[in-house]
């Protein structure tokens, strides 16, 4: 319509949006809490988006299973019901297993563990970049999900959340290139960090010194250190070693064991069991006097293999806790 | 009047839900970059509706949209509106299919620079994959003028 009228931009405005966007990426960068308000804020528009787009898919599938023929729905019926008296028969022995744990770690050091609230999410958004592998998931603050709180699968640890608005949240997945987390290797022992590599099916561990008799098919666990994810969850599995003779040190490539290609639900650990505690007075005090014993017990695993065998049975069990957390509310 | 900020507000609307929709991985990878495409539509086509602030508020939510980093996509959204702004006179009087060549290779310089602030990548082939995203926003710029186009000839009407 105004072809020859100039809109030339004026420098000044460019100028002060450059400076502003600068502000923001140093703000970003340092974690300032007024990048986290904004995130938030918009934050909230842009889940509600994703959300709404969703949102179609979710009605034609309450749609079709309204039309479902009614064999179906019986069927289904008997097999979540036969599932369901597996898992509490497996259950009854969990139960078992767990009062004798935490009898062995109060014995041991005074710390038993404490079955997570767990929050079930559906994915609605998917947000991935080079650098990491996001996606959104439709629970947001009012439901209490909070920035770094952990996100499993049924069969292991997915990643954690990085940010959350009102209407959603965003979490970042495991094998994201700026993703790290401290793991337990297999029944070595040994500690250190997965990094991930930026591809679905890849976590590294550099430089595990070659003592440690790292097998393929070994499960790597949390270990509970980084204070984000709790212990024993599994991660993922070794898939590749690689060994190179002039040095003293194996590399190790793992696959994860979360399903994350076919992702479309997953459980927010909302209150996990090995946080740090909110920083109030009491607390703090209470945190410099346990933490220290606790690190140095977790730190000096390696010579007694005896504990570790007594820690690894909860790991086997643990995907099925999040039904079991329903069915100790039902039984009692 | 009112018509071109309804159709400024549909068209971004659906840019939005298009890049946040997961349609799978390999639609993620290489799918065109829909709201600077939208951006760079208006830029050219309503300049007094449409200018740096719209540009720059747009890329600041596609960087909260898609967690980045705060502000990054909101510099180049800035930058690649002036870009255009300036040259809009030369740009409105192209065939689309000049406008497209334009486009992707502002777009390429573009990807570039994000990469830049995000902090590099390491293979070549991954870099190549990472810039077919110029490639089809070359492929989807006719698409989105002629679709536009109808959108706002539509509701002038009403």
């Amino acid at each position: 319509m105004s072809l020859f009228e100039s809109h030339r931009p004026g420098i000044t405005k460019l100028m002060i949006l450059v400076l502003a966007s600068l502000m923001l990426m140093a703000l970003d960068r340092a974690g300032s809490s007024v990048a986290m308000r904004i995130n938030t804020g918009l934050g909230s528009v842009t889940d509600g988006i994703a959300r709404l787009t969703q949102a179609p898919s979710l009605w034609a599938s309450d749609i079709t299973l309204f039309f479902e023929h009614r064999s179906n729905q019986v069927a289904t019926i008997h097999r979540l019901q036969e599932e369901n008296l597996l898992i509490k028969g497996q259950m009854q022995q969990f139960y078992d297993l767990k009062r004798e744990l935490g009898h062995l770690k109060t014995l041991l050091h005074g710390q038993t563990t404490v079955v997570p609230n767990v929050l079930l999410a559906r994915m609605i958004a998917i947000n991935d970049s080079p650098e990491q592998r996001n996606f959104t998931i439709n629970r947001g603050l009012n439901d209490g999900v909070r920035p770094g709180q952990p996100v499993i699968d049924g069969h292991g640890i997915v990643g954690q959340v990085l940010r959350s608005s009102l209407t959603g949240a965003v979490v970042i997945e495991v094998v994201s290139r700026k993703h790290n987390l401290s793991v337990n290797l297999g029944d070595t022992g040994f500690i250190g960090l997965l990094h991930g590599t930026g591809t679905r099916d890849a976590l590294t561990m550099d430089r595990i010194p070659e003592r440690y008799a790292a097998k393929v098919g070994d499960l790597l666990t949390t270990s509970g250190l980084d204070g984000v994810f709790p212990k024993g969850y599994p991660v993922a599995r070794i898939s590749q070693i690689h060994d190179d003779r002039g040095q003293a040190f194996i590399n190790i490539v793992a696959t994860p064991v979360a399903d994350l290609d076919h992702l479309s639900e997953v459980l927010v650990l909302t209150a996990p069991p090995d946080a740090p505690p909110p920083p109030t007075q009491k607390t703090q005090q209470a945190n410099t006097v346990d933490q220290p014993d606790k690190a140095m017990i977790n730190a000096g695993k390696p010579p007694p293999p005896t504990h570790e065998s007594l820690a690894t049975p909860p790991t086997a069990t643990h995907p099925t806790k999040s039904p079991s957390k329903r069915e100790t509310t039902h039984a009692q | 009047m009112r018509s071109e900020w309804l159709a400024i507000l549909l068209t971004t609307i659906l840019a939005l839900v298009l890049t946040l929709t997961p349609f799978g991985d390999w639609y993620q990878q290489h799918t065109p970059q829909w709201l600077l495409l939208t951006v760079l539509y208006w830029c050219i086509h309503a300049p007094s509706r449409v200018g740096l602030v719209y540009a720059w508020f747009m890329g600041l939510l596609l960087d909260v949209g898609t967690a980045g980093l705060l502000g990054a996509n909101a510099l180049l959204f800035a930058f690649g509106a002036a870009l255009v702004l300036t040259l809009r006179q030369m740009l409105s009087a192209a065939t689309p299919i000049q406008q497209a060549l334009f486009i992707a290779g502002l777009s390429t310089i573009y990807l570039l620079f994000s990469l830049w602030i995000q902090g590099g990548i390491t293979s070549s082939m991954a870099l190549l994959g990472y810039l077919s995203r110029a490639l089809s926003n070359l492929i989807a710029w006719p698409l989105i003028t002629l679709v536009f186009y109808l959108i706002r000839t539509r509701l002038s009407r009403i």
